[in-house]
């Protein structure tokens, strides 16, 4: 690549905006008792390097599971033994059994936040520069600009830097396997995948999207002749990698039940705290929680995901394509956002990802999508007192799509992709051509919407009877943008292939 | 709609830029100040809360005001939006106060006066006269001049972390020289006057502006060979150039003459109490200097040339004391210094008077005068070497020569500013910043030039890749060996000399340029 060092240039300014903000405060930063993110992720570190494996997960007078007692899955325990490590190397105090408890220093702070820049830069990022690259039809400086935009995208940065997780080793991986999977390797696609849902179980919300995307592609071979070999080889891979990671829990029955009980919590609520999806946008008029028995809940919730993500995970598997496979991504993350059972507001970043995935295809749309997804995470933000840093990196990020993408000329039928969309409806309706107005009309309602919500947020207090007012705006808000864009990208997914072929008709 | 189209259509890259490094700047907040904050709170305290008489007599805080009047009266503006954020920072006794809402104004108003650089450095970018080939918007020299200018890495942390005003002072600078390539000499040399009334460090280059305007501006016409024809002289032009430095100074030191505390103001803005160099050396000509003699005072001991018992303790640990005594080589006095510095800047004027070259001439004869005084001067800072860099970035991307002088310079003169961030959460944040800029700059200078011999010899790429090693000894190696306590000054002395080379090496070089470099004529009918 001959823009080698523009790309240099991106990457390093993304680490450096990422470094910028770690130095603001982190969750839980001189709470007690429970602290928060930050001091889980340290406790785990605790817990993993001073009881023995078969410990880990169960609840001892060493391991309190009700302080943070470790609910990821094997692999994010294993990172977090890595971690304590070096933590033993630099200073046994950190992770000292009992005594370290809500441990804070700056130099721990520096340590724990110099442990997310190291994961990242090595999973993330390069997986970021290689989509970029990988990336078809498009100039070098696109693909740059691509990259830079990806980089600078603020939830993940807020969320891993700000608030403290690692997200970045999940999605990292996850991307890893959406690069395999589409470069054909799919062998080593569904290892990295594997990976990722063993790092955190919430990557199981792009599992379906894998799953009919590999098997379609299986399909397409003749599931007589190379597509069983595959089919074979990918189920292997599968088994051989979790079999692998959970390769401790497996001595006992009762080990393996437990790290799964640990990881489905299916007996905490339907929702917790205030989260941008159906249940809770509902719940402000209708007590949902208190009106329907927890099991029916559950039903009901598995029902309506799988309703809503079906016909896009069943249409990749007839027609599997890199492109339909990375929109059905978007869809079914969000389906399983908007309407699955025990959803985190963080876990929008798991259909940030791919939507970062389609930038250079739909880049209206995606950075639009985008800035909601920030958004709706605000009140998470603010009680982290990371406001600053919130606004400064949307800001940032806001500017670098406008400019490389010049977004605001992107907003024609062809470009928002719903020309086949639209034509189809005019055979009904001749004069539904104002699909385009509406849709610029509704970013610019949104974005001020969110803008004043934002300010309101920040500068009034809320009347003392509804405490909550302003968050439960902001998760009604983005909740309803979030339904919005569901219905856009399935339409989007539907609608494709007749537009691929009105496309090779015309050349 | 539409409006929002507009503005982030065509042009839309210079605005993208600043905003960008406007909220760089944003995200440096909460990062490490150095004591130049408090030096600045406590000047806005000082002439908000006392009487103009007081301003340069008030010494409570040991940093008393040093800087010259328009600078005072700009703190005494700003203590104005001050008292809006917190009230307490305005009070003279309240040393080290550092609330969160100071931190917040304080850190805002350096970001909100920078509006000046970017506009400095707009009007900059339209005096560049950049090849018309190019397509591409990144190989534009506008482009890589308003990067190079405005993603500065040196007066981001200087400014933006370490504290200090620095930037909407080098915007002052940047326009005044951006009206002189406009011909618009007047408005250039106001400016510049205003500047120096601002911060007198600007004194340095100010025989650079003395001599072109009275050589270019105060005679309207040369013979056809380029030398003086002295019946072109212009009474009126020299009159109102003269005029307008005059009101200006008259409306800055007035009020103190007028006070009769002229002297006092002088005392203060010209302290030669201080020693040669500063606590860190700057990467000058005297930083190898006082290397040399202490090289040769371990030889002359090795040799027993030296008497242990005479050589004073001092000198043993300097890089941590201010005064420092050479032990085999003559002591340097401020006189010496400031001969060494005139000798210096001599021929650089001598040339721009004999040759001159327009603007350009004029533009390498102020580098060279910031640069020598950089070189030789009394106490320099290793921060002064932006004074050289900023416009040195001007010519960069006009010839390959100038572009390779300016390479070595920066990044030599950056890396030597590493040392004023110590604190562990800031290093990832220099080293990547450094890196960012310095590659950048690199790779698009080259790119730039691509088409001309290499910009670098042997010699210098391995110059310049010895930073890395450097770096990392230094900030890695070193804290972690047995010398940590016995040699705490060793990083500091290794980067200085190091540095100094590089700069002498770029400050010679940029010399022999202007001597050997044909006259613009020639170049043109090439």
């Amino acid at each position: 690549m001959e823009k080698w060092y523009l790309m240099t240039a991106v990457v390093l300014l993304g680490l450096t905006v990422r470094w910028t903000v770690s130095l603001n405060s982190y969750s839980g930063a001189g709470k007690p008792p429970m602290f928060g993110d930050y001091e889980a992720q340290r406790h785990w570190q605790e817990i993993t390097f001073n009881l023995p494996i078969k410990q880990w997960y169960f609840n001892s007078s060493d391991n309190n599971l009700q302080y943070w007692g470790l609910d990821y899955p094997p692999l994010t325990a294993y990172h977090s033994l890595l971690c304590a490590y070096v933590a033993q190397f630099i200073n046994p105090d950190w992770i000292a059994l009992h005594s370290s408890r809500g441990y804070e220093s700056q130099a721990h702070k520096l340590f724990m936040r110099a442990t997310v820049l190291i994961a990242d830069l090595l999973i993330y990022i390069p997986a970021v520069v290689l989509h970029c690259c990988c990336l078809k039809e498009i100039s070098t400086k696109k693909k740059i600009a691509n990259a830079l935009c990806i980089l600078l995208y603020p939830g993940l940065i807020l969320i891993d830097y700000g608030h403290f997780q690692y997200n970045s080793v999940s999605l990292g991986l996850a991307l890893w396997g959406v690069l395999g999977v589409s470069c054909d390797w799919d062998l080593l696609g569904s290892l990295a995948f594997c990976l990722a849902v063993n790092y955190k179980q919430m990557e199981l919300y792009h599992s379906l999207p894998f799953f009919g995307f590999l098997l379609g592609k299986c399909f397409k071979k003749g599931l007589k002749g190379k597509g069983f070999v595959l089919f074979v080889k990918l189920a292997g891979t599968v088994v051989a990698s979790f079999t692998l990671c959970w390769l401790p829990f497996f001595t006992e029955r009762a080990q393996a039940l437990q790290v799964l009980r640990r990881l489905f919590p299916v007996d905490r609520g339907l929702f917790e705290d205030k989260v941008a999806n159906i249940w809770c946008s509902v719940s402000v008029f209708l007590k949902i929680k208190d009106i329907l028995p927890h099991h029916v809940q559950i039903i009901v919730s598995f029902c309506l995901t799988l309703l809503s993500l079906l016909p896009a995970c069943v249409k990749l598997t007839l027609q599997p394509s890199p492109k339909a496979f990375r929109f059905t991504l978007v869809s079914c993350a969000l389906s399983f956002f908007l309407f699955s059972f025990q959803v985190h507001e963080k876990s929008i970043l798991l259909v940030s990802l791919p939507v970062c995935l389609v930038l250079s295809e739909i880049p209206f749309m995606s950075t639009w999508f985008l800035l909601v997804s920030t958004f709706s995470m605000l009140p998470l933000l603010l009680k982290d007192d990371l406001l600053m840093p919130s606004v400064v990196t949307t800001m940032a990020f806001f500017i670098a799509c406008a400019t490389s993408f010049s977004i605001f000329e992107k907003t024609s039928e062809e470009e928002l992709r719903l020309k086949s969309f639209s034509v189809s409806v005019r055979k009904h309706l001749p004069r539904f051509t104002f699909l385009p107005r509406i849709i610029q009309h509704l970013f610019i309602i949104s974005v001020i919407t969110m803008v004043l919500l934002t300010l309101m947020t920040v500068t009034l207090d809320p009347p003392q009877k509804l405490p909550d007012l302003f968050s439960v705006l902001v998760s009604s808000v983005s909740c309803l943008n979030f339904l919005f864009f569901l219905v856009y990208f399935n339409i989007i997914i539907m609608w494709d292939s007749k537009d691929g072929r009105n496309q090779k008709k015309i050349h | 709609m539409a409006a929002l189209s507009v503005m982030t259509g065509g042009g839309s890259w210079f605005l993208a830029l600043a905003l960008g490094v406007t909220l760089l700047k944003c995200l440096l907040i909460p990062t490490y100040h150095s004591t130049d904050f408090e030096v600045h709170r406590n000047w806005l305290a000082i002439t908000h809360s006392l009487p103009i008489s007081q301003w340069y007599y008030e010494a409570t805080s040991e940093w008393t005001l040093d800087y010259p009047p328009f600078f005072a009266w700009f703190e005494y503006a700003l203590s104005h939006v001050a008292k809006y954020f917190d009230q307490e920072m305005l009070n003279v006794h309240n040393l080290n106060y550092s609330s969160s809402r100071t931190l917040l104004f304080q850190r805002f108003s350096v970001i909100f006066t920078d509006a000046l650089f970017v506009y400095a450095v707009h009007e900059c970018c339209k005096c560049v006269d950049g090849k018309k080939a190019c397509k591409e918007l990144t190989e534009k020299p506008k482009f890589i001049l308003s990067v190079l200018l405005l993603w500065n890495f040196g007066l981001l942390i200087v400014d933006h972390i370490h504290f200090q005003y620095n930037g909407f002072l080098f915007g002052l600078m940047l326009l005044s020289i951006a009206r002189l390539f406009q011909k618009r000499h007047m408005e250039g040399a106001f400016l510049f006057a205003v500047l120096l009334h601002f911060k007198h460090i600007y004194l340095y280059v100010a025989p650079a502006y003395g001599i072109y305007l009275l050589r270019s501006y105060c005679f309207t016409a040369n013979k056809p060979d380029g030398s003086i024809r002295w019946n072109t002289f212009s009474f009126v032009r020299l009159i109102s150039l003269g005029l307008t430095v005059f009101l200006v100074s008259a409306l800055s030191l007035g009020p103190f003459l007028a006070l009769n505390q002229l002297p006092q103001v002088f005392s203060r803005l010209f302290p030669f109490k201080r020693g040669l160099c500063h606590a860190y050396w700057a990467p000058n000509f005297w930083a190898l200097y006082n290397a040399l003699d202490k090289v040769l005072s371990v030889i002359g001991l090795q040799l027993k040339l030296l008497d242990p018992k005479k050589i004073p303790k001092a000198s043993m640990t300097s890089g941590l004391v201010q005064q420092f005594q050479h032990t085999v080589l003559p002591s340097v006095t401020p006189l010496v210094t400031l001969i060494c510095t005139l000798i210096a800047i001599l021929p650089s004027i001598f040339c721009l008077w004999f040759k001159p070259q327009g603007p350009r001439g004029f533009l390498r004869c102020l580098i060279l005068c910031a640069l020598s005084s950089f070189m030789f001067g009394w106490h320099v800072h290793e921060k002064a070497i932006l004074l050289a860099i900023l416009p040195m970035s001007l010519l960069s991307v006009g010839k390959a020569g100038d572009a390779s002088i300016f390479l070595i310079l920066t990044t030599t003169g950056h890396y030597s500013l590493f040392p004023l961030l110590f604190t562990a959460p800031e290093l990832p944040i220099k080293i990547l910043l450094m890196l960012l800029f310095t590659i950048y700059s690199i790779s698009s200078l080259k790119t730039l030039f691509r088409k001309e011999k290499p910009l670098f010899n042997w010699m210098e790429t391995f110059y310049l890749l010895g930073l890395g090693p450097l770096e990392v000894f230094c900030e890695f190696v070193f804290p972690f060996t047995s010398w940590k306590l016995k040699y705490p000054f060793i990083p500091l002395l290794l980067t200085s000399v190091y540095c100094a080379v590089g700069i002498t090496y770029a400050w010679f070089k940029l010399y022999v340029s202007v001597f050997t470099d044909p006259p613009v004529g020639k170049t043109k009918k090439q």
